[in-house]
């Protein structure tokens, strides 16, 4: 009978059957002789917190935690789990500039973000320069300079639940920061994770200062056309490829800074565009991980004029693109039902009359509106349907750290 | 017409009778009829007769179709200490029946979900088969854990 073959349960011991449970107070019943199926199936639905403290238990556990095949399914659940934890990347402590904030609603909203998880491998004088390119399904993507050598840039990708540093091969040109740019994400349809990398080969500076990396990331000069050299490092290649497509020709400024991360979307990158002039027109720039080109999506028609005193902010509600519009004491939610359809902007929300200073990170996998006011401690979240806030406090801290893992992209 | 009835034997030789139709939820058993008719005993020589009678009486539910997600969570809920879950998840994984398994190792992940690293060691009783200074070094790389 194929029932009972050994050879069906991959263990790591014979398996012997379990005591009964009438004598299972006076007869230790293990786990260990446990088939994997069943130890596997149990551990995948632990947090990848815990999972991490679960790699003492023993031996056999580790091995199994520590397998590929397991850290890549246990993503896969986190991923689709909306009772998860939130996730946020803080560099340097200061709030103010959060890069890619990454979010599963917290399973206790109230929590205190108590763990924190310093980036791996980083030498301590690089810590106040690292980039941050994005967090897709709790991997998160960085960069460095050593410093040991000028043009020692060092990428890497980073899984805190396996504790596994992927550090991306070295790609052409990376001499200068100013004219660089990254962004990472993941493509559903190829199961990849992709880093797209532009750079400026004009190298006209644009007045901002060498040794400010972090910000460098922020904006990105497109210049002229002809001059930006695109590739897109695949994660599962392992490999750099050039990419001749072209960005929209009349878009001349690329800002991230104003942008949630958005990597998540389907397959497809985000960032603003501009033309960079007086009555400057802005506009969506996509970049489609599939397919590897680029595109232009058109924002809602009220909201393409640039105006120095309103912000827009790109972000993903209910699996959808969204752009939340700052105002003084408003901010609209406008969500685009049809991808790509411009026609399909609506105005799902808005909030008003926030005490404060409001600043909004965007919508987490369940869409609870994300967003801080005035401290530098405190983010709260919103059920726009339910009306009600829930906050919690983040630790202050000095070195670049992560919050609790186990994240997914809004 | 009477229905098929088929005999199922537990570790300790205890038999189980059950309608075929109902037993085929098991996969495994659904196979074996299908291959030899399965005329005979059925054996399940890693369940014991108290994990078999409560697989029974799960595949003995009469349950309608759009409740049975709520009731294996209910079925599972009531017999809520590990030993008998892991007992039951094991029954399940050996007879193919992927709703019951599911729902016990999601029980038992539930129950030590906030355990320590202690707490699960002593839940489940697994020895710690490292020196201190190995845990240390894994703790070490895991800070952000614990």
């Amino acid at each position: 009978m194929k029932l009972y073959s050994m050879s069906k349960y991959k263990v790591i011991r014979p398996l012997q059957p379990l005591h009964k449970k009438m004598a299972s107070s006076q007869q230790p019943t293990s786990m260990e002789n446990l088939p994997n199926d069943i130890l596997l199936n149990i551990l995948i639905r632990l947090p990848a917190k815990q999972l991490g403290q679960m790699r003492c238990v023993s031996k056999p556990w580790e091995f199994l935690l520590s397998q590929p095949s397991f850290v890549k399914s246990h993503l896969h659940r986190s991923t689709n789990n909306l009772n998860d934890e939130i996730f946020l990347v803080l560099p340097d402590g200061d709030y103010e500039d959060v890069f890619s904030v990454t979010a599963h609603f917290s399973r206790s909203p109230h929590l205190k973000v108590a763990n924190f998880v310093k980036l791996p491998g980083i030498p301590s004088s690089a810590l106040d320069k690292v980039i941050f390119f994005g967090s897709v399904n709790g991997l998160i993507c960085f960069g460095f300079h050593t410093y040991h050598h000028s043009d020692d840039f060092v990428i890497q990708i980073w899984n805190p639940s396996l504790s596994a540093v992927l550090t991306v091969p070295p790609c052409d040109c990376i001499h200068d920061l100013d004219f660089l740019h990254f962004r990472f994400g993941y493509d559903p349809k190829t199961d990849d994770y992709k880093l797209v990398k532009l750079m400026n080969c004009s190298q006209r500076s644009f007045g901002t200062p060498k040794d400010n990396v972090v910000s460098l990331n922020r904006y990105f000069i497109t210049d002229a056309q002809d001059l930006v050299k695109v590739e897109v490092y695949s994660m599962r290649k392992g490999s750099w490829k050039l990419i001749t497509n072209r960005l929209p020709s009349h878009v001349r400024v690329l800002s991230d800074a104003e942008t949630i991360c958005t990597d998540g979307h389907d397959g497809h990158l985000h960032w603003f565009g501009n033309d960079f002039g007086v009555g400057s027109q802005k506009t969506i720039v996509s970049f489609d991980f599939g397919v590897e080109s680029f595109g232009e999506i058109r924002l809602p028609d009220s909201k393409t004029k640039y105006h120095p005193r309103r912000w827009l902010r790109l972000g993903v509600y209910n699996g959808k693109l969204c752009v939340t519009a700052m105002n003084v004491f408003k901010y609209e939610v406008w969500v685009m039902n049809e991808y790509g359809v411009t026609d399909s902007w609506v105005k799902m929300h808005v909030f008003f009359n926030y005490r404060g200073d409001m600043k909004p990170y965007g919508f987490t996998s369940n869409n609870k509106f994300l967003f801080r006011i005035n401290t530098r401690v405190r983010l709260d979240f919103k059920d726009p349907t339910a009306g009600k806030v829930e906050s919690f406090v983040i630790r202050d801290g000095g070195d670049p750290e992560l919050g609790d893992e186990n994240c997914s992209i809004y | 017409m009477s229905k098929k009835t088929l005999t199922l034997m537990s570790k300790d030789k205890q038999l189980f009778n059950i309608e075929e139709h109902l037993a085929v939820q098991s996969v495994t058993i659904r196979n074996m009829v299908k291959e030899d008719g399965a005329s005979s005993v059925i054996p399940l020589p890693r369940v014991d007769s108290e994990t078999l009678a409560l697989v029974i009486e799960y595949l003995n539910r009469q349950q309608a179709p759009e409740e049975d997600e709520d009731y294996v969570k209910k079925f599972v809920d009531e017999r809520g200490e590990i030993p008998t879950l892991l007992e039951l998840a094991q029954a399940a994984l050996d007879l193919d029946i992927k709703k019951l398994m599911d729902a016990a190792c999601m029980k038992v992940a539930d129950l030590i979900k906030d355990f320590t690293l202690e707490e699960v060691r002593e839940a489940l009783r697994i020895e710690n088969d490292r020196t201190p200074e190995e845990e240390k070094a894994i703790r070490d790389e895991f800070q952000w854990a614990f």
